[in-house]
């Protein structure tokens, strides 16, 4: 077992008699162009790229044809048919992604050439080419060939369904980016994926309702423009769940596991357009985590609307608020919110993180809200730009952080300057 | 082998002298310093725990040839790192950078040898980082490898393969 490395030959070079599985680790991870130029360092590298299992033609490799006179899609086509053709043992990992400006369509003709090289052992599919745009492009039946996969991100395809879809058995991560697809093309497709873990939409344009239905899903990501209706009653196991919503009203019909909850609303709706107050306990009686983005810490609204929210999450413990951007007006006449001051409840709140670009009375009143119910409260947290808020302004805020009354008496408040 | 095991062994009596060590694994580099390790540590060595396995747990102390003493602590810190479930980017990024090119190669054979998968595979991850976008000559200097190609054959092969070279950088020469 213990074999002494040989080390009356070439003593500095014991990485060349390595196993080739050792070796194709670190292939793996080069690049495409660096993988294949290893070809040229001697006579025993000359075909040891061929069996590494991860091929990657990435934006890197995509930006290099910008630039020739000629249309790049012949060029670039037949080098990816070539290293396919060379390549010697399966293929595990498999990815496209086609650089903003090169002009290169992922077409069906394409795949069709190339999928069959390795269809039988990818586990790991990446195509992406954002340029085109999806309403034209099929999804194309050779992909549903590849049995195996457990990791799919497509975007530019129009999600569509051979009628003798049999599914993806093992697929555990979907991500789709840029894709257009009807509510039920959806179901239809996970219903074909029976152990589906994460589902990434990104980009979803229009669309009245959105239909997430598998029952295995644990992890979703949802960035949507206008889309008024998310239902996940059907994805009874969801624990994980990140929303970006541009404008539209977004109701959640929420699934009760939730643990973990992160929503921006980067359009000009309230939060109650997104997840209105009344679905609220349902949707977040188990909820831990909670981060609300471009929250804005000068309109009662959402101040109120996130006490709400504290209200109907009687397990949260993680909580991060960040400022929004706009509407930042320093020079506004301050308010003390009433309703912040009357309402006694339990919270289970233990680590608090706020991240704020200019202070507002609401801040200091939906802080003193926190500290006053929180008796669990180990740390509060602020993020700030000193320089953002000035020192007059910094001591003023430390000056009221030291009058409120703490539930905790153990609470640490922390300033971290970002 | 046999004999090589014993004779490391009686080279080595500071470890069996106390009784108290049992518990501890000795694993002994190749220029014959003697680290003792917890089990758990040992554990994390494929290669070690399977001799340890082997010999039903009776020998305790494990010769390993291939490894100097210069580099088996940077092993058995990062063993420590990953039992305790502390193996960040952070960590890695400072464990790294520590390192120069000749050390990132031994400690990817040691990891090889020991069968540490977590550390063979970063160690690839970092390997490929340092050859990343550098011209052919750079890499056989890294490696160590010896050109066995004519020129002829060379320039032919840069021909057919004249696509791989776009955006590779120019050579420093402060290498290592």
């Amino acid at each position: 077992m213990m074999t002494l490395f040989n080390k009356k030959a070439n003593q500095n070079d014991r990485i060349s008699d390595l196993p080739s599985n050792v070796i194709d680790g670190i292939l793996g991870n080069l690049r495409i162009r660096d993988q294949v130029r290893t070809s040229i360092l001697s006579k025993k590298w000359r075909y040891m790229w061929t069996s590494a299992s991860q091929l990657c033609f990435d934006e890197h490799f995509f930006e290099s044809f910008i630039l020739l006179d000629d249309d790049p899609e012949p060029v670039v086509s037949k080098i990816i048919t070539d290293v396919l053709m060379i390549r010697n043992g399966p293929i595990h990992k498999f990815s496209i992604c086609v650089s903003a400006d090169c002009e290169f369509d992922i077409s069906t003709e394409k795949l069709n050439m190339w999928i069959p090289f390795m269809s039988r052992n990818l586990t790991h599919l990446k195509l992406l080419n954002y340029c085109t745009p999806p309403d034209e492009n099929h999804m194309p039946d050779i992909l549903f060939s590849c049995k195996e996969l457990t990791y799919f991100k497509f975007s530019s395809f129009n999600l569509s369904i051979p009628p003798n879809f049999r599914g993806f058995e093992k697929l555990l991560e979907l991500h789709l980016e840029c894709v257009e697809f009807d509510s039920s093309a959806l179901e239809n497709f996970m219903s074909g994926c029976p152990v589906l873990e994460k589902l990434n939409i990104g980009f979803r344009l229009g669309s009245n309702r959105l239909v997430i239905s598998s029952p295995s899903l644990k992890v979703l990501v949802l960035e949507l423009h206008n889309t008024k209706l998310v239902c996940l009653r059907k994805a009874k196991n969801l624990s994980d769940f990140t929303l970006k919503a541009f404008h539209g009203r977004g109701y959640i019909r929420s699934s009760p596991k939730i643990k973990r909850f992160s929503l921006t609303n980067w359009g000009k709706n309230s939060y109650e357009d997104i997840i209105h107050p009344m679905l609220l306990s349902r949707s977040f009686s188990s909820l831990e985590y909670l981060k609300l983005d471009d929250l804005n810490l000068n309109d009662k609204g959402d101040i109120l609307y996130l006490v709400r929210v504290l209200e109907s999450a009687p397990s949260l413990i993680d909580l991060v608020i960040k400022q929004s951007y706009k509407d930042i007006d320093t020079t506004k006449e301050l308010y003390r919110s009433k309703e912040l001051e009357c309402p006694r409840i339990l919270l289970q709140l233990q680590t608090v993180d706020v991240h704020f670009r200019a202070n507002s009375q609401y801040t200091t009143s939906l802080i003193r809200f926190i500290l006053a119910n929180s008796p669990l409260l180990k740390t509060l947290t602020f993020y700030c730009s000193y320089n953002d808020l000035g020192a007059p302004m910094m001591l003023n805020f430390s000056k009221d952080l030291l009058w409120m009354e703490r539930a905790s008496p153990k609470a640490q408040v922390n300033f971290r300057h970002v | 082998m046999a004999e090589e095991v014993s004779s490391q062994m009686n080279s080595l009596s500071i470890s069996e002298t106390n009784p108290s060590s049992s518990a501890t694994i000795s694993l002994v580099s190749g220029d014959d310093i003697v680290f003792k390790v917890e089990p758990t540590i040992a554990k994390e060595m494929e290669t070690v725990q399977s001799f340890i396995d082997e010999t039903d747990g009776k020998i305790t102390t494990i010769p390993l040839p291939n490894i100097s003493s210069h580099d088996l602590p940077y092993v058995i810190e990062y063993c420590e790192k990953s039992i305790a479930g502390k193996i960040t980017k952070e960590f890695e990024a400072e464990f790294v950078k520590k390192l120069n090119n000749e050390e990132v190669k031994e400690l990817f054979l040691a990891a090889n040898y020991l069968n540490i998968k977590k550390l063979l595979d970063f160690l690839s991850q970092v390997i490929a980082d340092r050859i990343a976008n550098k011209s052919v000559e750079y890499v056989r200097r890294y490696f160590g490898i010896e050109n066995d190609f004519t020129p002829e054959e060379e320039a032919k092969l840069r021909e057919e393969l004249a696509w791989t070279f776009t955006g590779v950088d120019p050579d420093d020469e402060d290498e290592n």
